[in-house]
């Protein structure tokens, strides 16, 4: 058989990605349903608890990772064309930029929390609270080094030392839009929800 | 030195190598018949909030068919590394001259043999003396689940080795499809809250809930299945087809 490489080779890799990103989001949307039924038992201590988060600070990393997902999109656009490889480098670590503001961000919240006596033990908010943006921030961390190599690889290529590799692109673009949106509908259920 | 294509195999190690894939079935087989079924730690997993007493009372109640049960795992967690051995076998042509994720894989599969042991043998001897000190029974059986649950990074590193070996493959006709290499990293990714079960003795982060026994343990079996179904088809690959996509 006389396929072409490249193309089977990228085809394929977008499958694959599918079958992580379907996958993410059936755990997400079951770690979420959860939280519901857990919620659904004690209300009271549920928005008692709620209300000492920093919904500021909350809200202030929704835009963070907006602004990363909008940046890594204008980074791939600007990637399709070779005369514009700097601008997709620049793009690229403005995205990796906002991801290390959102760990920072996150990391300030937490201690806040443990300041304010409040760990994981707490009661059963708290559990969620922190296993829940926890297992988020360990994508978070996962997704920004797959963002890292994503541009070591634009640098090389940008230096006319080396080639991106387009199933790279795919995993990493895809994987750091999912952290997104799984983010877009943790907030309003730990921070906003009645 | 190039690595051999299962193609190039003679019939008598293609066999061997079919052998040792299936020996891998025996883990799952005595894992869940043996320490699940009849050691009973699955219908259901009993909570970590369980008294002391009850914890005796269960594993009395357990009796012979508890210990047999346990006997089997022990036997089946053998099936572990013959499995290993073929798949760091086919890892290897992934990977080319260098072979750092096969090697990865089969140190994660000797220690997860080992760690499994050490986790059924602290349920045995839990279950040798039920007659004993509640409280001693509760110390030996908290032992036995947190090193079943908690110690993840060996699980991660096996199946994340696995998937970056699959998706570095540059053999013009893949090893494996890049589906399974993005499946393994899932299930790395699902494996990771397991050390949750040491904080935690109510909710779905025990070692009896949903995040940290039933997903993990999930998702291993369809790793395991899959990856199982995947070598088989690479050793029935005819010699003609293989050398026509070579």
């Amino acid at each position: 058989m006389n396929t072409t490489a490249t193309a089977q080779e990228s085809a394929q890799a977008e499958d694959g990605v599918w079958v992580f990103v379907f996958g993410e989001l059936s755990m997400f949307t079951l770690l979420f349903a959860t939280f519901l039924y857990y919620r659904a038992a004690s209300p009271d201590v549920y928005q008692a608890s709620q209300a000492a988060l920093l919904h500021g600070m909350g809200a202030f990393n929704t835009l963070l990772l907006l602004a990363s997902s909008y940046f890594v999109a204008a980074s791939t656009a600007a990637m399709r064309r070779p005369d514009q490889s700097a601008l997709a480098l620049r793009r690229m670590r403005l995205a990796i930029a906002c991801g290390v503001g959102f760990v920072l961000v996150k990391t300030l919240e937490y201690g806040h929390a443990f300041h304010a006596g409040h760990d994981v033990l707490s009661n059963g908010f708290f559990m969620f609270y922190f296993t829940l943006t926890g297992i988020h921030l360990m994508h978070v961390l996962v997704g920004l080094g797959l963002l890292g190599l994503l541009h070591t690889q634009l640098k090389n290529r940008h230096a006319e030392a080396g080639h991106v590799s387009p199933a790279l692109i795919g995993f990493s673009t895809n994987f750091w839009h999912m952290v997104d949106i799984v983010w877009i509908v943790l907030f309003p259920l730990l921070y906003l929800l009645r | 030195m190039t690595t051999q294509n299962v193609a190039q195999l003679d019939p008598v190690s293609r066999r061997t190598h079919r052998i040792a894939v299936w020996s891998g079935q025996l883990f799952i087989v005595g894992m869940l018949i043996g320490w699940g079924l009849l050691g009973g730690f699955l219908l259901p997993p009993p909570s970590p909030a369980m008294p002391g007493l009850d914890v005796a009372a269960f594993l009395a109640e357990g009796g012979a068919r508890l210990r047999v049960g346990l006997c089997l795992a022990l036997l089946g967690v053998g099936g572990l590394i013959p499995m290993s051995a073929v798949l760091a076998d086919q890892m290897r042509r992934m990977e080319g001259p260098r072979h750092i994720w096969a090697n990865a894989q089969l140190v994660c599969a000797g220690l997860a043999m080992w760690l499994l042991s050490q986790a059924l043998i602290f349920f045995a001897v839990a279950a040798f003396r039920p007659d004993r000190n509640p409280e001693l029974i509760q110390l030996i059986f908290d032992t036995a689940w947190l090193t079943l649950v908690a110690p993840v990074a060996m699980v991660v590193i096996w199946q994340a080795a696995v998937g970056a070996a699959i998706l570095s493959d540059r053999n013009e006709q893949t090893v494996m499809p890049r589906w399974v290499g993005y499946l393994s990293l899932w299930a790395a990714l699902l494996s990771a809250p397991g050390f949750l079960g040491i904080l935690f003795r109510a909710g779905p982060f025990t070692w009896s809930g949903l995040f940290v026994l039933w997903i993990p343990l999930g998702i291993f079996l369809l790793w395991w299945i899959t990856l199982t179904i995947q070598l088989l088809k690479n050793l029935s690959v005819t010699p003609a087809a293989d050398r026509a996509s070579t």
